[in-house]
């Protein structure tokens, strides 16, 4: 369904307009890839690794393509980004910073080692 | 110390006058020899010093690093002869070139006595890096890793150049050895504050630094193989040792302004080791788990400890074989799918028992299992952080569970378990790359019998 939420791209085109014709298109791609697939899986003569297109895309998305893929929410970055990254950091600091201060003053002080 | 770079700069007549169907035996065979004389020479310990000029010295702490850099040149020869195969001959020699002229570099940046010296030759390994980098990694990624790489590692080490000339200016000499016995205690203050931040952010930056990381993945992930060999091997350790070297005339600042960076670290291992469960790309993973190794040696630099230095020392070495050979094991899988992904090439052992055991060594040294040189390294790190302070077991103890897991999990993933069914027409592995696994290993169980060759100078 064309709608201004959902602005048409060339992915979602196909089944936002045309509901019942979408689960046919789609099942005619799938079998047209399990059909290549399958050829290529009992041809004797095929050399080399079948390359599945959707794990390529996948793995390009996940490694150099991060951008178009992801939206950085406020959850998401800022909330996770404070949690782990800055956090625990300032954390450790002070944790450490006391421990050490601590144990300087006791060693000066003779009482420890 | 003539004797091992004249050979190494010799070696590149030898690859452009070969016959073609020779270079790459000859070079091998030749590097070969060539790090054989480095083991027979620079076994010493204690904090002697052996001195071949005023120009070249070698220590107990830069004698393992240099028999390491000189070992991988032959592997690393050994591990490109498969992908090269396709370039014209002229390309071949370029980048058999490249390798030498690296070596070279490398060589006299670990047995420089004069400080200003290591930092040319240290920014000059850099151009070999980048070439071998860009020109002949396999993505188009590889650009934005070049640049990465060098401006990182630029950036941080322009400041060390200004602070060299600072102290040639006010001591005289810059000859390390002088040093040692020169350099005045440092009183805490804002200019000696930006002075030890222009010392230190060179090698943090190579190391690298939880932060400032960021080089690391790209580089390694994108370069080839014998760059990713060379880089996680090699270079990532100028980083440690120019640490372990420049703390000596830093003393008494060391211990107030390395909070930071120590907090940085050792949550920065943690964090690293955490990111490696979650990755799909086989390289990348090994690449964090890089990060994650050396953030224990910049721990252990960063204290000043004789145990912690003796844990940076021997983890740097172990490190570097492992590494090393992790990434060969990963080129081997890249060379017979064309792809990183973990999962394209999993259950391997049906296809390929005997590469299974290079694996399981491999991730078994990687999780520090007893005997090896790597629970060495960790332990006297572990040891010497917990006299330190007591807390730090705890990131120290989830840094340990955190290895164990992702590095079974790699072992798991790509050896174990049910086969993808469309890789039925591996190609059988080569001798050479058994070799290659065999000669990465062997010297870490070797080493493991007698450790204290790696201990460095306070053992």
């Amino acid at each position: 369904i064309l709608s201004s939420q959902h602005p048409p791209n060339s992915l979602n085109t196909l089944i936002e307009i045309l509901p019942h014709f979408a689960q046919a298109e789609w099942l005619a791609v799938r079998s047209r890839l399990k059909r290549e697939y399958l050829l290529q899986y009992n041809d004797p003569s095929c050399h080399g690794v079948m390359e599945d297109p959707a794990l390529t895309r996948w793995t390009y998305a996940r490694s150099a393509n991060i951008y178009p893929n992801f939206r950085p929410t406020p959850k998401s970055s800022s909330l996770l980004g404070a949690l782990f990254g800055i956090g625990p950091v300032l954390f450790w600091y002070y944790v450490f910073k006391t421990d050490r201060d601590r144990k300087e003053k006791l060693i000066r002080e003779g009482k420890l080692d | 110390m003539l004797k091992f770079i004249i050979p190494t700069i010799m070696l590149m007549p030898l690859t452009w006058l070969s016959k073609n169907n020779f270079i790459w035996v000859n070079t091998t065979i030749h590097s070969l020899l060539i790090s054989f004389t480095s083991l027979l020479l620079l076994n010493q310990f204690n904090d002697n010093s052996l001195n071949y000029s005023l120009t070249f010295f070698s220590d107990s702490l830069s004698a393992p690093l240099l028999m390491l850099t000189m070992w991988l040149l032959p592997l690393t020869l050994m591990a490109s002869q498969s992908h090269l195969t396709k370039e014209p001959l002229t390309r071949k020699k370029l980048y058999i070139t490249m390798l030498i002229t690296l070596q070279t570099l490398l060589i006299m940046t670990f047995t420089a006595t004069e400080l200003i010296m290591f930092y040319i030759t240290f920014e000059s390994t850099l151009i070999p890096t980048l070439i071998i980098i860009t020109r002949w990694g396999n993505q188009p990624e590889r650009l934005n890793a070049g640049l990465y790489f060098l401006f990182y590692t630029l950036m941080g080490s322009l400041p060390l150049l200004v602070a060299l000339t600072y102290l040639q200016n006010t001591l005289g000499s810059l000859n390390f050895l002088l040093l040692q016995y020169w350099a005045q205690p440092l009183p805490i203050s804002w200019s000696n504050t930006l002075m030890w931040l222009a010392y230190m952010m060179a090698f943090l930056v190579k190391m690298p630094l939880y932060g400032l990381h960021l080089w690391l993945p790209k580089a390694h992930v994108e370069a080839p193989i014998a760059g990713s060999m060379v880089l996680a091997a090699v270079l990532l350790k100028l980083g440690g040792y120019g640490m372990l070297r420049i703390t000596s005339i830093l003393s008494p600042m060391t211990e107030h302004m390395a909070h930071p960076f120590l907090v940085l670290s050792l949550w920065g291992m943690i964090m690293t080791s955490s990111i490696c469960l979650r990755q799909t790309d086989l390289k990348s993973l090994i690449a964090y788990s890089s990060v994650s190794h050396m953030a224990l040696v910049i721990t252990a630099a960063l204290i000043q400890t004789p145990w912690s230095y003796m844990g940076a020392t021997a983890l740097m070495i172990a490190h570097g074989l492992t590494s090393s050979m992790l990434f060969c094991l990963a080129n081997s899988n890249y060379e017979r799918t064309h792809s990183r992904t973990m999962i394209l090439a999993r259950g391997l052992q049906i296809f390929l028992p005997l590469m299974t055991t290079w694996w399981l060594l491999a991730c078994l040294a990687n999780l520090a299992l007893p005997p090896t040189i790597n629970l060495i390294g960790e332990l006297l790190v572990i040891t010497s952080t917990f006299s330190w302070s007591n807390l730090t077991i705890i990131l120290m103890a989830m840094n340990i569970l955190i290895t164990a897991l992702y590095s079974l999990y790699m072992l798991i993933t790509t050896q174990r378990g049910k086969h993808s069914h469309h890789i039925n027409n591996l190609t059988p592995s080569f001798t050479r790359e058994h070799t290659l696994m065999a000669l990465h290993i062997i010297p870490l169980l070797l080493l493991s019998l007698n450790p204290k060759i790696i201990l460095g100078f306070l053992y």
